[in-house]
C-alpha cells in the first residue's frame, strides 16, 4: 500500500526534477533551442491574446486614415482601406498558427497511422507506399491550389489541402523508423511474454518512434505557415475578409513603393515565426538524438 | 526406464528451414526432446548448430518468412504449440512458458521504466487490478535480489548494469510462475562474476518455484553446474543425450568427446608436465547447412569415421536406459 504511494511520489518527483534539470541543461548546451522557443512562445502569446492587446477591429474600414505611416495612433500604420495594421497583424498570426499547428497535428497523426501499418504489416507496405509515392509526385503547392479550387477558400480547406501534401513525408519517416524498431530484441522479448500486436505497436514501437516524429512535426508546422501565406498571397488560401499574413501582403503589394509597411510588417512576423519554429525543430533534434549533438 | 515426473514438453521430429537468397538453409533437422516437470535440460552445441532456433520455435518466435517449420510437433501439456491459434499461444507466452534472451542490454524497451514492463506482463496474464500487478512486480524485483526496489522500479533500462538488466529479464520471465522457462544463453553477454551470480539466482529460483528449465548454452561449465540432463546438438540434430554425470564421465559420441577434451584445464603440478600441453581441438568446420550431407554430419571431422559413416546418417539410438547416441561407432568407441 505505502510502497505504491512511494513509487508514485518518486515517479512525480523524478519527472519534475527532470524537467527543471532539462531546461537548465539545454540552455547551457543548446541556447538556440531555448531562445527560439522563447521567440515562438512570444509570437503565440501575442496572437492568442490579440483581442487583449488592441481594442480596434482588424476588419473596420476607415477611408480617412488610409495608408497612415506607422507610429502615432496606429503603431503599425494602416493599410489601403485604413484598417489598423497592428490589430490585423496579431489577428493574422492566429490564422498562421492555427494552420501551422493543425497541419502538423493532422499530418503527424495520419502519417503515424499509415507509417506504423506500412512498417509493421509487410503485406500492406507496398500498397500504402505506392499511394504515398503517387501523392508525392504532385508538387505540393499545385495540389493545394487544386484542392482549394475545387472546394472554396476557407481556413479548414487550406488546412486539409496542406496536410494532404505533407502526409507522405511523415509516412516515409515513420515507416523507416518502424522497420528498424521491429527488429529490436525488446520487441521479440515483448512477443515472448505474450504481448499482442496492438500492444507491441502501442507500447514498444510508438514511444520509440516519437522523437523523430516530433522533430518532423515542427518542420511541417513551419512549412505549413509558409504554404498558407503562399496560398493566401495567390488568392487561393484564406478568404480575404479574414486577415492573414499572406493576404495582407497580397493586398499591400501594389502599394509597396508608397506604403512598404503593409508588406514588411506581416512579412517580418511570418519570417520570425517560421524561423523560431525551425530553430525549435533543430534544437529538438539535437536534444532527442544524442548522435547529432555537436559536442560528441 | 526411470519413472520420473510427467513430461511437460515433448518435441517430436522438429525441422526448421530458412529461405535465403542462397537457397534454403536447413537449421534444424528432426530434433526430439522431452522435458519433465521441474527438470533442467541443457541443450549444448557450438554457434550455428540450431539450438537457438529450436528454442525460439517452441514459442513460435521465429519470423515467418524466412523461417518455416516443415515438420514436427511440440506438445506442451497435451496441446501442440505449433498448431495453436495465435490468441491461444499468446496466452501461453510469458504465462506458462517464458523465455530469457541472450542480450540483456537490448531486450528491455529503453523508453519504459523496468517496473512498468514487468507490471504489463503480470496485468496481461493474471487476474487482479493494476495495483496488485504492481505489487507482484515489486515482489519479483525483490526476488531477483535487486536492491532498493522502490527506486529501481521507476528507473529506465539505461540506468541499470547488464547484470541488473538480466535480473529484470528473469523477474519478468518468472512473474507469472511459468511451468517452463527457456533460457537462451542467459549468461553469454555478461562477465564471469556476473555469470556466476545469474546462474546461482536462476538455480535458486528454480528450487523455489519448481519451474522446468530448458537451458541453451555453449558453456559446458554452466551445464555441469546447472543441468540434470544434457542434449548435445550438432548441425541441426541431437547427437547425444544423457544425464549430466554420464556425459562428463562417459561420453559416447566423438563430437561430445572432442568438446569435453577441448575444455582448458589448469594442470596439476604432480603430472610433471613442464610446459602447458596444446589444447586439443576438433579438426575441420561445421558443414554448410544449405546443402547438408545425407551421411553422418560429423563424418568429415571424425577420427573414427568409417565407410558406413559416409553413406548414411546414424539415428539417435538408446545405448543405456537413459543415454542415447547417434553414432555408428558408439559401441566400438565405448
Amino acid at each position: 500500500m505505502s510502497i505504491i504511494g512511494d513509487v508514485k511520489r518518486l515517479d512525480l518527483v523524478t519527472r519534475l526534477d527532470w524537467i527543471g534539470t532539462a531546461v537548465r541543461v539545454q540552455f547551457g548546451r543548446n541556447p538556440s533551442l531555448v531562445l527560439g522557443g522563447a521567440l515562438f512562445v512570444l509570437l503565440v502569446l501575442v496572437s492568442v491574446f490579440a483581442p487583449l492587446l488592441t481594442d480596434s477591429d482588424p476588419r473596420r474600414i476607415n477611408g480617412i486614415v488610409r495608408l497612415t505611416s506607422p507610429g502615432g495612433d496606429f503603431l503599425f500604420g494602416t493599410d489601403n482601406l485604413g484598417r489598423d495594421m497592428f490589430a490585423r497583424t496579431f489577428f493574422g498570426g492566429r490564422i498562421s498558427l492555427i494552420v501551422g499547428v493543425s497541419v502538423a497535428l493532422i499530418a503527424s497523426i495520419a502519417g503515424l497511422f499509415f507509417g506504423l501499418i506500412a512498417g509493421y504489416f509487410r503485406r500492406l507496405d507496398s500498397i500504402i507506399m505506392r499511394v504515398m509515392d503517387g501523392i508525392m509526385a504532385i508538387p505540393g503547392i499545385l495540389l493545394a491550389i487544386a484542392l482549394v479550387a475545387v472546394t472554396r477558400p476557407s481556413v479548414g480547406n487550406v488546412i486539409m489541402a496542406i496536410a494532404v501534401t505533407e502526409i507522405p513525408r511523415v509516412v516515409r519517416l515513420v515507416r523507416s523508423v518502424v522497420l528498424t524498431l521491429r527488429e529490436q530484441p525488446y520487441v521479440d522479448a515483448a512477443t515472448s511474454v505474450g504481448t499482442s500486436t496492438i500492444g507491441i505497436l502501442h507500447r514498444h514501437i510508438l514511444p520509440n518512434a516519437m522523437a523523430p516524429l516530433i522533430v518532423q512535426a515542427t518542420f511541417i508546422c513551419a512549412a505549413a505557415v509558409i504554404t498558407e501565406a503562399y496560398l493566401s498571397f495567390l488568392g487561393a488560401g484564406t478568404p480575404s475578409e479574414i486577415p492573414s499574413w499572406g493576404n495582407m501582403m497580397a493586398e499591400g503589394r501594389i502599394y509597396f513603393l508608397t506604403a512598404p509597411w503593409i508588406v514588411l510588417i506581416p512579412g517580418g512576423f511570418l519570417a520570425a515565426m517560421v524561423l523560431s519554429i525551425n530553430i525549435v525543430g533543430d534544437g529538438l533534434r539535437d536534444m532527442l538524438d544524442p548522435r547529432m549533438t555537436k559536442e560528441l | 526406464m526411470r519413472q520420473g515426473p510427467p513430461p511437460i514438453l515433448e518435441m517430436r521430429d522438429l525441422a526448421v528451414r530458412f529461405s535465403t537468397e542462397a537457397g534454403p538453409v536447413y537449421a534444424v533437422n528432426g530434433v526430439s526432446l522431452t522435458l519433465r516437470e521441474g527438470e533442467t535440460l541443457a541443450l549444448v552445441g557450438e554457434s550455428g548448430c540450431g539450438k537457438s532456433v529450436t528454442a525460439l520455435s517452441i514459442l513460435r518466435l521465429l519470423k515467418s518468412p524466412p523461417a518455416l517449420t516443415t515438420q514436427g510437433t511440440i506438445s506442451y501439456n497435451g496441446s501442440d504449440l505449433l498448431a495453436l491459434p495465435e490468441a491461444k499461444i499468446r496466452s501461453i507466452r510469458g504465462n506458462e512458458v517464458s523465455m530469457i534472451f541472450q542480450e540483456p542490454m537490448t531486450s528491455l524497451n529503453p523508453v519504459l521504466t523496468i517496473g512498468r514492463q514487468i507490471t504489463e506482463v503480470v496485468a496481461k496474464h493474471r487476474p487482479g487490478n493494476r495495483k496488485q500487478a504492481r505489487d507482484r512486480a515489486l515482489h519479483m524485483l525483490d526476488m531477483v535480489k535487486i536492491p532498493d526496489v522502490v527506486r529501481r522500479y521507476a528507473e529506465y533500462p539505461h540506468q541499470l548494469s547488464g547484470g541488473m538488466r538480466q535480473r529484470v529479464m528473469i523477474a519478468m520471465a518468472l512473474a507469472c510462475d511459468p511451468k517452463l522457462l527457456i533460457a537462451d544463453e542467459p549468461t553469454t553477454a555478461l562477465d564471469v562474476t556476473i555469470q556466476a551470480q545469474i546462474m546461482e539466482l536462476l538455480l535458486r529460483l528454480k528450487e523455489e518455484t519448481g519451474t522446468a528449465i530448458l537451458l541453451i548454452t555453449h558453456d559446458l561449465g554452466v551445464v555441469a553446474e546447472a543441468a540434470q540432463r544434457v542434449a548435445v546438438m550438432y548441425a541441426g540434430r541431437i547427437i547425444e543425450e544423457a544425464p549430466v554425470a554420464e556425459i562428463f564421465a562417459d561420453a559416447k559420441h566423438p563430437y561430445t568427446r572432442g568438446l569435453l577434451a577441448s575444455i582448458p584445464r589448469i594442470h596439476n603440478r604432480h603430472t610433471g608436465s613442464a610446459r602447458p600441453r596444446r589444447l586439443p581441438e576438433i579438426p575441420g568446420v561445421v558443414p554448410s547447412m544449405t546443402d547438408p550431407p545425407i551421411a553422418c554430419q560429423f563424418a568429415a571431422r571424425c577420427p573414427l569415421a568409417a565407410a558406413q559413416c559416409r553413406e548414411s546418417a546414424p539415428p539417435l539410438r538408446p545405448m543405456l536406459s537413459n543415454h542415447a547416441v547417434a553414432c555408428w561407432n558408439a559401441e566400438t568407441a565405448a
